[in-house]
């Protein structure tokens, strides 16, 4: 585990150091307050309709549901596709993986170590983004109007805390075993846009049956485990001599 | 005594292309042991099979009798490779203290241990640095320090800055095995004991440098004959195509007054002196080729075309 965090930790440092990594923050601040602002025009509506305040609120919480889940997981792949993007493929290009496949570490050490180095940032700062949209809508929009702070559900909270985390942790896995293997970056980064989209559509389907159901959390956990499958798949082809032979080009 | 490196009809392709052909060589402890070969020889291949990058498809690769798969072995191994592994992004300290952890070398111990590595390699006044400054020398140094965060410091002397090739001898001296790739044939011939020659896929030759060159170079005479005319160089050039009939003669020239002969295992050197006798051109004297790397390289390797 130790060697594990060693990895982690150099990779960490290596991401806060690009210029990419604050872009993806400031776009990913652009898109919160975006959704934000629509959030809170529904909500205005809803408050408009002259509904009593108890009303209201169980009609603002599912929305405060949907948002906040489907806004944690945009977030948390935005943020790992973009951190992802680079660790790796640096590494591959300037060739420092091939040194550190010979050092004593595992190729499992060093695929937990790069993954973590993604899930860590990306689910910190997904969760961060999205507990201060939920903040900010209730600041600005919630509570000057009913002065009450409306929080998402138990279900959503559940899928925001555990079980989108667990995709994201298995999709940084999946992410990291494509771009170990594939040469082409083209490629790495047209079946990373595959593998995102494939998850937001998949979980999209959810939201028919509201957020506030647990539906969401068990359909979320069969994303998970479809995740978990197709990563345990794939880790059967990740090799050295794949790894070695694909980061020529 | 066991092999440092052992290699055991070792076979690897890569695609529908063959690039190690059945090789067998064993490196011993102490040992400097030069691999050398032409581009596309297979000697990057051979090297990531000892890494432990390549599975051999068939045959057996081990260091110090452990399979390289296994991550113990690959604990005692220190590595330079074709591309450096340095980080750019981060200081020559940084990454002596990132491989210093992935050694497992304890906190404690690795701060005197960057500092004297540091040292040795002569880069102690630009630690802080970042790679990304370094010049390509500076670069091997740096890669060279790398390779040894996993060795005792004890026995290295960390008080001047010497030269990579001095560090490499050192370590030969310590009982450890410094297997070398390198295209620059005089240098392998200056700090290497022993020698692996691989063309398309095959070792071509293998075995103690010196042995080598005393055994190919037994096989060159160099006569020195006492010619001071123009008529006596002309009767030498005659009877050059003479000599070059003979069956043990594999070639033959003149430079000046001397006589560059190479002759097969049969070669009797005292026939060739009576011939120059009977035509009246004094010998000085007769003496073995001294033959080069450099020599055996090309020997080998153009035979081979």
């Amino acid at each position: 585990m130790k060697k594990i965090i060693v990895i982690m930790k150099k990779d960490l440092r290596e991401t806060l150091r690009t210029k990419a990594f604050y872009v993806s923050i400031a776009m990913v601040l652009f898109i919160v307050v975006m959704l934000g602002g629509a959030v809170g025009g529904q909500i205005n509506t809803l408050i408009e309709k002259g509904l009593a305040p108890a009303e209201v609120i169980s009609a603002i919480q599912p929305l405060m549901g949907t948002t906040a889940f489907m806004l944690s997981l945009m977030l948390m792949m935005l943020f790992c596709m973009y951190i992802n993007a680079y660790t790796l493929t640096m590494e591959k290009i300037k060739r420092s993986i091939e040194s550190l496949l010979c050092t004593p570490l595992s190729l499992r050490q060093i695929c937990l170590g790069k993954s973590l180095a993604v899930f860590l940032p990306s689910v910190i700062l997904g969760l961060v983004f999205t507990f201060g949209g939920i903040v900010g809508i209730n600041r600005f929009f919630i509570v000057p109007k009913l002065g009450h702070f409306v929080m998402p559900g138990t279900a959503p909270l559940v899928a925001i805390l555990v079980v989108v985390p667990l995709i994201v942790f298995f999709l940084a896995v999946l992410m990291i075993a494509l771009q170990l293997i594939i040469t082409n970056i083209r490629w790495i980064n047209a079946a990373l846009m595959g593998v995102i989209f494939g998850v937001g559509f998949g979980l999209s389907s959810t939201l028919r049956f509201g957020a506030e159901s647990w539906s969401i959390v068990f359909l979320s956990l069969g994303v998970a485990a479809v995740l978990t499958l197709v990563t345990i798949y794939l880790s059967r082809l990740v090799t050295k001599e794949r790894i070695v032979l694909s980061s020529k080009g | 005594m066991n092999a440092a490196i052992n290699l055991e009809r070792v076979s690897k392709n890569l695609g529908n292309r063959e690039i190690l052909k059945d090789i067998s060589f064993a490196v011993e402890p102490g040992d400097i042991f030069g691999y050398l070969g032409p581009n596309g020889a297979g000697k990057t291949t051979t090297i990531r099979v000892i890494l432990g990058l390549f599975k051999p498809d068939s045959g057996k690769a081990s260091i110090l009798e452990e399979d390289i798969s296994r991550d113990e072995a690959r604990a005692k191994v220190g590595f330079i490779l074709e591309a450096d592994g340095l980080y750019d992004n981060m200081t020559a300290y940084a990454n002596l203290d990132y491989y210093c952890q992935i050694y497992g070398v304890p906190q404690a111990q690795a701060k005197e241990k960057i500092k004297d590595m540091l040292q040795l390699v002569g880069l102690s006044g630009r630690a802080s640095d970042k790679v990304s400054a370094y010049s390509k020398g500076m670069r091997q140094k740096l890669a060279l320090a790398r390779a040894m965060v996993h060795e005792p410091t004890a026995g290295v002397d960390p008080t001047g800055q010497i030269e990579v090739r001095q560090i490499i001898l050192n370590l030969a001296q310590r009982s450890k095995t410094v297997f070398l790739s390198s295209h620059n044939l005089d240098e392998v011939q200056r700090i290497c004991n022993r020698i692996a020659l691989i063309d398309k896929g095959e070792i071509k030759l293998y075995g103690e440098l010196e042995k080598l060159r005393r055994e190919m170079g037994r096989r060159e005479v160099v006569i020195d004959t006492a010619i001071r005319t123009t008529e006596q160089a002309e009767v030498l050039d005659g009877i050059l195509a003479e000599l070059k009939s003979l069956p043990y003669v594999v070639s033959c020239r003149r430079e000046a007054q001397k006589l560059h002969l190479q002759l097969d295992g049969r070669g009797d050197v005292s026939e060739i002196v009576a011939m120059l006798s009977r035509e009246k051109l004094g010998v000085e004297e007769v003496r073995k080729g001294e033959i080069s790397l450099e020599e055996i390289y090309a020997r080998v390797t153009k035979s081979g075309e």
